[in-house]
């Protein structure tokens, strides 16, 4: 996985649980203490997951879903907004955003090898009714669900979102207007 | 006229009233003579007449009284002496011949006497013998002292028997291995042949727990050993009775089927049974039983009893051997672990012994690196000084690069976001070109 969700995760972890709590999952998920994720990196998939789906909750005392939803929300507000503005740019709407997240996610691991970012299609079931397919071996759908919320933050609209199976979500533009 | 008596007192008697006759007839005659002569004359003769009376009468008087007499005498002068003479009997009724008969019959009773008192001397008991009369009390004599001899005859005789049969049982227990099978055989076989008995069983004591029973060891009957498993509660049958009153049972009346063995002669009821105690001191370790077709006496029953008192004493011995046997094993197995244990401390003090010389080397050593130390831990706490101050530059100069690493990491955290920026700008860019492009085609075509 790319290293710029861990450098994501890290900052949110600094910067609402202090940096000995971040050494502390550091240490945990078996790196140094004082390890530097690079935004470029490749970082190992099993201990991406270790870490997010074992070690914060534990170390942070909070429920996955939890970790999820924060992450989803700094990922879009905080850190994406800083860091990949010129993707927001173009953006004006959660919908646009939605639906450029496959074009980014392809577009930021084109330069990694062996890189395998989540995919989406959509289909249109109606004119604010959208029907996203998430198409990755990690199955991390609710994280999707996360971002796409934090991204209705971003934008002030409201989303309603419904979980049809593990691969597919609908998103109710309707509320957003 | 009763003075005319036959016999030589008779013979006496006459001649002196034939002297007197004739001398009354003479003074008769010189009373009716009175002639001088005549009667000088008749004197004359009937002195004559008178003297050779006498002479006869002298004669026979030697004859048919003193020279009997003197042979009496004789004889019984040899008799007094213990000589046995035959004396010569003249027959008649006077005196001298009735004293020879009586004597010549007390001769032969002294023979008879004499033979009797050397047949009894060789130990013939059984030798017949009567008293002369019932007042003869030498010959009584005699008779009650062969009694007295036969009887103690007969009772030295029993005793031999014993004492031999005791001999011979002391042998057995002697020479055979002591609580062995062949011990208790040859015990059995040699009590029922010595008594002439027909069966014996031998019984030992088992003390399985609570429960007593008795179990037949050795069993013989008939001339032969027998082969039997035989198993009797204490108080069962006449053995067990035995076991519990300690004392012998001797039956003449023997219940009808009590004998397990017959001969192959057919069956027959034994005429009396014996059951003696294997007892010392008063305690029980056996039985003995014994049947035989012909009644047991006392001392028989008696020798069966100091059997089974001596059996009963090597059995206990054996018991009390055994347990001193193992005893002396576990005793000797002790003074085994002892000797091992003590080798063991042996060589645990010499152990010590090294450790405490050593230990004392050790002390010594420790005193002169004590004294090392001393001056050690001097220099040491200038060192401790030293490193504080050391570390106390060095914690500062940590602090310092720690505060240029953190500058540095931001400084390389600014650069990594500034460069992903500026790649989604370039992905942007690129995007935006590629659509205006496709634009630009469209608009060509």
């Amino acid at each position: 996985m790319k290293g710029t969700v861990h450098k994501c995760i890290e900052k949110l972890i600094t910067e609402n649980f202090g940096r000995p709590a971040w050494e502390k999952c550091l240490v945990e998920t078996g790196f140094d203490e004082d390890h530097v994720f690079m935004m470029n990196d490749d970082v190992d998939e099993a201990a991406t997951m270790k870490l997010v789906t074992e070690v914060i909750p534990r170390v942070c005392n909070l429920s996955l879903q939890q970790v999820m939803d924060t992450f989803g929300h700094y990922w879009i507000n905080e850190y994406g907004a800083k860091v990949y503005a010129p993707y927001f740019e173009g953006c004006k709407s959660t919908k646009e955003l939605i639906l450029k997240l496959d074009f980014i996610h392809k577009s930021l691991t084109e330069n990694i090898p062996n890189a395998r970012p989540p995919r989406l299609k959509y289909e249109w079931l109606s004119d604010n009714k959208l029907a996203v397919t998430y198409i990755s071996e990690r199955g991390l759908i609710d994280l999707f669900i996360s971002i796409a919320h934090g991204a209705g933050t971003y934008y002030k609209e409201k989303l309603n979102i419904v979980k049809k199976s593990d691969q597919v979500l609908e998103i109710d533009f309707s509320a957003a207007k | 006229m009763k003075q005319f008596v036959f016999g030589l007192s008779g013979k006496i008697s006459n001649s002196y009233i034939i002297l007197v006759l004739l001398s009354i007839g003479a003074i008769v005659a010189c009373l009716l003579v009175d002639s001088l002569q005549l009667l000088s004359n008749l004197i004359i003769v009937i002195s004559s007449l008178s003297m050779l009376t006498a002479i006869i009468s002298s004669y026979v008087v030697n004859r048919r009284v003193v020279v009997p007499i003197r042979e009496i005498e004789v004889a019984i002068a040899k008799i007094s002496k213990g000589e046995v003479v035959k004396i010569e009997t003249t027959p008649g009724q006077d005196e001298i011949s009735l004293i020879q008969v009586s004597l010549a019959y007390m001769i032969e009773g002294l023979q008879m006497k004499s033979v009797f008192a050397s047949e009894i001397g060789r130990g013939n008991y059984d030798k017949a013998f009567e008293p002369l009369s019932e007042k003869d009390a030498i010959g009584a004599a005699l008779v009650e002292m062969r009694n007295n001899l036969k009887k103690n005859a007969a009772e030295e005789r029993k005793r031999n028997w014993s004492t031999a049969g005791m001999a011979q049982i002391g042998e057995i227990l002697r020479h055979t291995n002591e609580g062995s099978q062949q011990l208790y055989d040859q015990l059995l076989t040699f009590i029922v042949k010595y008594l002439n008995a027909n069966q014996g069983a031998l019984f030992l004591l088992h003390e399985e727990q609570a429960n007593r029973c008795l179990e037949m060891v050795s069993c013989y009957a008939y001339n032969r050993k027998k082969y039997l498993n035989k198993r009797i509660a204490a108080g069962e049958g006449l053995v067990g009775q035995t076991l519990l009153e300690k004392d012998t049972i001797y039956l003449t009346e023997v219940p009808e089927d009590y004998l397990t063995i017959t001969s192959g002669l057919g069956n027959a009821n034994p005429r009396c049974l014996l059951v003696v105690p294997l007892k010392v001191n008063d305690v029980v370790l056996g039985i003995i039983e014994l049947a035989s077709f012909h009644t047991l006496e006392k001392y028989q029953i008696e020798f069966v009893e100091k059997i089974a008192e001596s059996t009963a004493s090597t059995i206990a011995s054996v018991k009390t051997n055994e347990i001193t046997r193992t005893l002396l094993e576990e005793t000797r197995r002790q003074t085994e672990h002892m000797r091992s244990v003590e080798e063991e401390m042996r060589q645990n003090m010499e152990e010590l012994m090294a450790t405490q010389e050593n230990q004392l080397r050790l002390q010594e050593e420790l005193k002169v690196n004590e004294a090392k130390m001393k001056v050690s831990l001097q220099e040491l706490q200038a060192a401790k000084e030293q490193l504080e101050r050391k570390e106390a530059e060095l914690i500062a100069a940590n602090e310092k690069s720690i505060a240029k690493s953190n500058k540095f990491r931001e400084k390389m955290e600014a650069m990594d976001m500034e460069l992903e920026g500026k790649v989604s700008q370039i992905n942007m860019l690129k995007q935006a070109n590629q659509e205006l492009l496709k634009k630009l085609s469209q608009y060509k075509n």
